[in-house]
């Protein structure tokens, strides 16, 4: 067959291919970053909290490109609310280290608080949500509380006892 | 009248001028687009190849086309976001992938090598993971390229509209003294160009 044949055929037999094929499969090979739940991963979301010198940094790892949310939050017991409130003394009480439109990563931020006694009147959130197949699904951990999402491991926890008191979340999302 | 008769006449006379023949169009498209809603954290900006299917029929000068373009996410957001007409509320759009299809009608001119086309027609949403968004949508096209035999290449671009009477509203306006730039400002400002591969047979 003569090649000026052949190539218009190879075409309809690709438009072909493309119309029988599932579209979803489609998308998801041409976009795999927006589709493929599978890969959203957290390597880690590490914080410090440096009590000499008051203040608090956080930052974490994304294994896979996806759009996301990652924030962390420092709360105070309040003995006369009986409740957890967030920090506010002067300073943000939680940072926002990626936003809703940010594929990016990984990112660092850092933000201060001052003064922190003792982390016994304190816990500490960290959140992850993320952006797929149209939704926002999302999973939170609280130090020093257990991760109230089961589905989610929680392969690692750190906190030293003197010193920069470092709580590495090391998560996967299956 | 006279308006109409004028350009009417130099149709008819082009479409007698053109060889009579029919062919079949199959080709494939890209576009190159770029999310710049997207506030990035020392990153570039998310930029995405368009990848687009093309069928067409031509007859004389008539022509009719079906396209199938692989949009990303940011973009059929914002196709399917829009104002609810009752309360002027903003409706948040889908923010997945999908195919935007375009069912267009129109004329084709073939001078060889040249290849000039200009249609309009109706589109559709297919959205991943079998979301619904029946709103139709209108669209119009304009193409200018070359055919050399059996292939041919061709820029393309393309306007989307929300609705048909958006569409009629900004073809009515190029009628219009008062809204002629506002109607070509909607029509040129958000064509999208596309480089087109095309194989006649």
């Amino acid at each position: 067959m003569k090649t000026r044949k052949m190539i218009p055929l190879m075409a309809l037999a690709i438009m072909v291919g493309f119309a029988l094929s599932s579209c979803d499969a489609m998308l998801e090979s041409l976009f795999p970053n927006e589709t493929n739940k599978g890969q959203v991963q957290v390597n880690s979301i590490t914080v410090t909290v440096n009590l000499d010198k008051g203040s608090f940094d956080a930052y974490y790892g994304l294994g896979a490109w996806q759009m996301h949310k990652v924030w962390v939050v420092l709360e105070k017991y309040d003995s006369v609310s009986n409740k957890y409130k967030p920090v506010e003394n002067g300073y943000q009480s939680s940072y926002l280290i990626g936003d809703a439109n940010d594929y990016a990563a990984p990112a660092r931020a850092q933000f201060r608080y001052d003064g922190i006694p003792d982390f016994g009147d304190y816990q500490l959130w960290a959140w992850f949500d993320y952006y797929s197949n149209g939704d926002w699904s999302g999973n939170y951990w609280n130090y020093p509380n257990d991760p109230s999402n089961t589905s989610v491991t929680l392969q690692s926890f750190a906190l030293p006892l003197a010193g920069d008191r470092e709580i590495l979340f090391d998560l996967y999302l299956p | 009248m006279k308006k109409i008769l004028l350009p009417l006449a130099a149709v008819v006379l082009l479409a007698l001028a053109a060889p009579a023949f029919a062919e079949i169009e199959l080709g494939i498209s890209w576009t190159q687009s770029t999310d710049t809603n997207v506030q990035m954290v020392g990153q570039t900006q998310v930029s995405d190849t368009i990848l687009g299917f093309h069928v067409a029929y031509g007859w004389f000068i008539l022509y009719g086309a079906w396209d199938s373009l692989a949009l990303p996410g940011y973009m059929i957001e914002a196709l399917t976001s829009y104002v609810d007409p009752l309360t002027g509320e903003p409706i948040a759009g889908f923010r997945v992938p999908g195919f935007l299809n375009l069912y267009d009608v129109g004329i084709r001119l073939v001078l060889q090598p040249l290849v000039v086309s200009a249609t309009i027609g109706t589109n559709s949403l297919y959205l991943y993971g079998g979301k619904r968004f029946d709103k139709m949508g209108a669209n119009f096209r304009l193409g200018a390229g070359l055919k050399f035999g059996w292939w041919g290449l061709s820029i393309s671009g393309t306007s989307v509209f929300g609705s048909m009477d958006d569409l009629t509203a900004v073809l009515a306006g190029l009628g219009s003294t008062e809204k002629r730039s506002w109607a070509l400002e909607q029509l040129t400002g958000g064509l999208v160009p596309s480089l087109d591969l095309t194989f006649y047979f």
